[in-house]
């Protein structure tokens, strides 16, 4: 089962997995339950501080969120790990997603 | 329902009587016959290169020049098709065996901190296929053996969105996943059967595909390489018709008794085994598996079929990802470049792309007619990962052969079409991550489907001949003769020294009858007329629509009939030695393209196959 915890911040949705692995396993229900969230919102956060390791259908569910956003809504990523990062780089997803040290960064002011 | 009531299912079942039937074993290696192969190709193609000179440069018919120049043309892009086919089976080397791995980590490259069994999930995909076809495909998924646990699923990804399906899969144990639209038609139904499920290795099967109970046992093993992404087995029509052994055939049929058989026995063993009225629409792809793509396996450019196949999950995630970053990222980098404050370009490549993405598909297979073979060259191109394929060589799944020459030519026609547009838009040869010897191997593959530009010049250049006396060279005469026999001669043995054990000769029917539909599927690729995705006919059409498929070879046949006996006509009254050998030597050419095209005629023409069938 899949945790997630949803905040506002300055009308933007901050969402934070409560996962350790972003892999096939989860990527279903995050596709569901996180794009049903983000529908109709300007810009969604995605906060991973708590993800160690992703695989490539985890990032999969990531784009799937991304497709669901509406004309000129932004998907940011946030306190991405490492290893979620250089999987980022190797697939080049790191050009379709803006990364950011921490939320409260990938909100504007 | 209890197994009991259901157990007859209610398909037409004429399959039912091959039921039985056993795969053939891969022939065994021999270091002995691949090295006279190895000799006699690399002789063919000196003596080849040897013929083509001298045609070139000695042999130009200058009464006719024009025609001489697109004959020899032709003659030479023979060759070149040749060189490429000897090279890309020039030898076999089958992956080493592995013992099937107990858990998850011993197929990954970055294991697990809680180790686990490894999943599997099946996907059988279907659109209009029979319920109780599928049923029997979900059966013997249910029923692969493990050595080891195992998380096993099997899914139909129905496209058709039939309740009688889902009922189906229900009554045995297996997921159902449908979707709102068919858009990618298979390639979008795996993609939705991949965002469903979490297999660390999949299995995709078409509606007809019947793993045998070794499949994972067999194949899981090659995995414990993290490199490998997929592995191919070959794909077994069971129910081709068998034919009669040449030496039953002679003794029976022929009422020779035991001379032919002695006789059949005899011609077997120079030229292997032969079997007479095996395989009468030519469908049966053994000479591809066994032959072509073992021998891609030593280089790595064994490509996925479609079907009978198992995939890492990761790697084909992976590679789509990279696709759909590479195609978004392509949307924003020219506004991207344009901004000079890098939080202002940040922000602006966020908006750019979040709007690029929704016109961007993500998908695990390509939205292509040939997505198989696509996607097998996006991954063996990748030079971050460098991918691996692995072709098994023993058959571990079998499936239905296309049931007429309709059939035929639908699947034969998105092969095909498939193939020439990779060519055309993606072609591998380009892809800088792909060595020489994968070019190689794609570049015959491709090459092959160029096969009318060649073959329909040199069917037709008899019949000039006979019908307007002209020939496309100086003359037959013995210095023609020195110069192509010995070529035809070393090039058929390597043909037999390579492919042996393996029946070729339908293959070679069939690639000269292919003329036309490869003709059109040229014609439609370049007129860059959208490629539809036919399922391929599970049963028989109609008698006219088969006839109408079979009308450019009846019309070449006849042709050939009536030009034979034109230029028969025009020899009358003591004509030179010259021209009767000219003569001579069309007619032969010309009664060896008719044997090729006349099987698919009498096939369209509703030879039935299946006497007593209901």
């Amino acid at each position: 089962m899949l945790q997630l915890r949803f905040e506002e911040r300055r009308g933007a949705l901050v969402v934070t997995p409560l996962v350790r692995r972003l892999d096939a396993e989860v990527a279903p229900e995050l596709r569901d339950v996180v794009g049903a969230a983000v529908a109709g919102r300007r810009l969604v956060v995605l906060s991973l501080g708590h993800v160690r390791v992703a695989d490539a259908s985890g990032l999969a569910a990531l784009v799937a969120v991304l497709k669901r956003l509406p004309p000129g809504g932004e998907l940011r990523l946030a306190e991405v790990a490492p290893r979620v990062a250089a999987l980022l780089a190797l697939t080049r997803l790191d050009e379709v997603f803006p990364t950011y040290e921490d939320a409260s960064s990938a909100v504007p002011a | 329902m209890t197994p009991a009531t259901r157990a007859a299912p209610a398909v037409d079942p004429y399959f039912v009587r091959f039921e039985g039937r056993q795969p053939h074993e891969p022939a065994v290696p021999d270091a002995v016959r691949e090295f006279a192969f190895q000799a006699l190709a690399a002789l063919a193609l000196v003596l080849g290169a040897w013929y083509l000179a001298w045609r070139w440069t000695a042999s130009l018919n200058p009464d006719a020049l024009a025609f001489s120049v697109v004959v020899a043309a032709a003659e030479t892009l023979a060759y070149v098709g040749s060189v490429l086919f000897f090279l890309s089976i020039w030898r076999v080397v089958d992956p080493p065996t592995q013992p099937p791995p107990r858990t998850v980590n011993e197929v990954l490259g970055e294991p697990l901190e809680h180790d686990r069994p490894l999943r599997v999930d099946v996907l059988v995909t279907t659109y209009d296929e029979p319920v109780e076809l599928v049923r029997l495909s979900v059966r013997d998924a249910k029923r692969l053996r493990y050595p080891h646990p195992l998380t096993l699923r099997v899914h139909v990804l129905d496209d058709g969105r039939r309740p009688e399906m889902r009922a189906m899969a229900d009554e045995e144990g297996a997921g159902y996943l449908t979707r709102p639209s068919t858009v990618g038609f298979k390639a979008g139904n795996l993609r939705n059967g991949l965002e469903h499920t979490d297999g660390d290795l999949f299995v995709v099967c078409d509606a007809d595909t019947r793993a045998m109970p070794a499949l994972l046992e067999e194949t899981l093993g090659y995995f414990r390489d993290p490199r490998v992404a997929w592995v191919q087995t070959p794909q077994w029509f069971y129910d081709v018709e068998p034919g009669t052994p040449l030496p039953e055939w002679l003794a029976r049929r022929a009422r020779l008794g035991r001379a032919g058989r002695a006789i059949g026995r005899a011609v077997e063993r120079a030229l292997g085994p032969i079997a007479v009225g095996a395989d009468p629409l030519g469908t049966d792809p053994r000479a591809f598996y066994d032959v072509v793509q073992r021998r891609r396996n030593w280089c790595n450019a064994a490509f996925c079929c479609g079907a009978g196949s198992v995939h890492r999950r990761d790697a084909v995630m992976e590679t789509a990802l990279r696709g759909f970053a590479e195609r978004v990222g392509a949307a924003v980098r020219p506004l991207a470049a344009q901004v000079k404050d890098p939080d202002l370009r940040a922000a602006l490549s966020g908006a750019v792309a979040a709007q690029a993405a929704r016109h961007v598909e993500l998908t695990p297979y390509a939205f292509h007619v040939s997505e198989d073979i696509y996607t097998s060259v996006l991954l063996h191109g990748d030079e971050r990962r460098r991918w691996r394929s692995v072709y098994h060589p023993r058959v571990l799944t079998r499936m239905l052969s296309p049931q007429d020459t309709l059939a035929w030519t639908t699947q034969r026609f998105k092969y095909a079409s498939g193939t020439l547009d990779i060519a055309l838009r993606a072609n591998p040869l380009r892809l800088r991550g792909l060595t020489a010897w994968q070019k190689v191997m794609y570049g015959a593959t491709m090459f092959a489907y160029l096969g009318p530009l060649w073959t329909v010049p040199l069917m037709i250049a008899p019949l000039v001949f006979f019908f307007g006396g002209v020939a496309p060279i100086r003359a037959f005469d013995v210095e023609f003769w020195a110069h192509l026999f010995p070529f035809l001669i070393a090039s058929r043995l390597a043909l037999l020294a390579g492919t042996w054990g393996v029946p070729t000769w339908r293959s070679e029917q069939y690639h000269l009858a292919s003329w036309w539909l490869n003709l059109r599927a040229l014609a439609h690729v370049i007129g860059r007329r959208p490629l539809r995705f036919a399922v391929t006919p599970k049963a028989r059409a109609s008698d006219r629509r088969a006839l109408r498929l079979a009308l450019p070879h009846v019309l070449l046949l006849g042709a050939m009939a009536i030009g034979i006996a034109v230029g028969a006509l025009r020899l009358d009254g003591g004509a030179p030695p010259a021209e009767v050998t000219a003569y001579v030597a069309n007619v032969f050419w010309t009664v060896h393209n008719a044997a090729c095209l006349a099987p698919f005629v009498i096939a369209a023409l509703g030879v039935r196959r299946r006497e007593g069938a209901p």
